[in-house]
């Protein structure tokens, strides 16, 4: 039982945040007024589905720009994500995902594909002034890690409030904290049968992400495209990410369908499950969960 | 966890094959240690009647008896046809198998159509049981769509019907 829980839309999917310590109602005003405000000041900077966005300013002219603080963290972990996966992991993806389809108005139709640029063409970032100098304009996209990133700011703001034992969800993609150091039981949800889990994970303190192939598909595509094959990958249905952050585990979900779990844990504390197409299951050594 | 009667048979060949192979595979790393071995399944094993017996140190001791690494190995078994081949690659960390692969060497059609089946499914296979009958806090997978992306992906339904 939770004393604040509020559900609503955001940033292209649904919400719940808990918080599991007594919220007085002051606070609970208070606190959800500064949630939708971090929200809008997210979705405004980084979204490329609203044609008022920075991201989509930074697609239509060169030049140098500023981008808020939160930035930094966020481009960090995309450049050394970038470099691990040999470039599959990329901010470049967002011209890729417009001509399949997924573009600001969800036509899903695909056109004809074309690789994106590599990162040093298209722009510089620099991490003590966070300014973006724009080379060759073109439309980034952070979907890979943004939704995880909002709940790791999202998990502060309710930190900064004084409450230490909270979930923030996006869909799936969530951060639990619990003083009283009760885990939190996840189900992880049948790719093929939404009305089944495959089994479940067990958090206290982390972050769960959940990525698979069943949602946001249409034609050949899902929200994962390789910007080397320019097709979407097709050995793997699910995965599912624990770390120590929801922005680590997000973009992990995603660098899981290019990279190697060995690879990836040469660089990154965490653990995995994944099903592949096939129905087979693995998993990282100590993921903390079960299978039926 | 599911079984054809494809994989059945498969198997009834294929595990003793994959379990002594794994046996070779440790004994050959093995350095002289004196610890009692575990007898204990690898991540990746199917449920079958005919479960080898594997065995792993789970030691983590710096004179561990197998070293890190990644090995493989030819077993050879009798099929009903004849002598086949299948090749197995291991990877064994701090003394316990992390991950599997299995290599169709076989050369008769029907060897090889049940080498392919095993290798696809030798591996555990998940299951699904229903989220209502379970207690859980959350769930976690893809993505709740928005409104707009679901009536997107309806229109093109529809228009693929047409």
């Amino acid at each position: 039982m939770s004393s604040f829980h509020q559900s609503f839309e955001a940033i292209g999917s649904s919400w719940t945040i808990d918080i599991y310590d007594s919220v007085t109602a002051n606070d609970a005003d208070a606190l959800l007024d500064t949630i939708y405000t971090k929200i809008e000041m997210f979705d405004k900077t980084y979204s490329r589905f609203r044609s008022d966005s920075l991201v989509t300013k930074l697609s239509q002219n060169k030049g140098k720009y500023l981008l808020p603080p939160d930035s930094i963290a966020l481009l960090k972990l995309y450049q050394q994500l970038y470099e691990i996966t040999d470039e599959q992991f990329t901010p470049l993806i967002g011209s890729v995902l417009t001509e399949a389809g997924y573009d600001i108005n969800y036509s899903l139709q695909p056109k004809q594909l074309h690789p994106p640029l590599c990162w040093q063409d298209s722009f510089e970032y620099f991490y003590d002034t966070c300014e973006i100098v724009i080379k060759k304009p073109t439309l980034l996209d952070f979907g890979a890690a943004g939704k995880g990133y909002l709940v790791d700011i999202l998990s502060n703001v309710i930190r900064e409030y004084g409450y230490t034992s909270f979930c923030v969800d996006g869909s799936g993609d969530m951060y639990y904290s619990n003083v009283k150091n009760e885990p939190l039981t996840v189900g992880m949800e049948h790719p093929d049968n939404t009305d089944q889990a495959i089994g479940v994970a067990t958090i206290l303190n982390q972050s769960i992400c959940g990525s698979a192939t069943n949602r946001r598909a249409w034609q050949d595509f899902h929200h994962v495209i390789n910007p080397h094959t320019l097709s979407s990958p097709t050995h793997i249905k699910a995965v599912w990410v624990i770390a120590s952050t929801a922005l680590l585990a997000d973009a992990l979900t995603t660098c899981l369908f290019f990279t190697s779990a060995e690879t990836l844990s040469s660089q990154f504390s965490f653990e995995y499950a994944i099903v592949n197409s096939n129905n087979t299951l693995e998993k990282s050594l100590h993921f903390p969960g079960e299978f039926f | 966890m599911e079984n054809t009667e494809t994989q059945n048979t498969a198997n009834k060949f294929l595990l003793p094959v994959l379990g002594v192979v794994v046996i070779g595979i440790l004994g050959f790393t093995l350095l002289g240690s004196k610890k009692t071995p575990d007898t204990v399944a690898p991540e990746s094993s199917p449920a079958t009647s005919t479960q080898p017996a594997v065995t792993t140190e789970t030691t983590t001791s710096s004179d561990t008896a197998y070293k890190n690494g990644t090995y493989s190995v030819v077993g050879d078994y009798t099929s009903p046809g004849g002598q086949e081949e299948l090749g197995v690659t291991l990877t064994i960390v701090d003394g316990i198998i992390t991950d599997s692969e299995v290599e169709v060497l076989a050369t008769r059609p029907i060897s090889k159509e049940r080498q392919v089946d095993f290798a696809d499914n030798y591996k555990t296979q998940v299951v699904g049981k229903n989220i209502a009958d379970l207690q859980l806090g959350k769930i976690s997978g893809s993505s709740l769509t928005p409104k707009g992306f679901n009536d997107a992906l309806e229109k093109i339904k529809t228009e693929a019907q047409s």
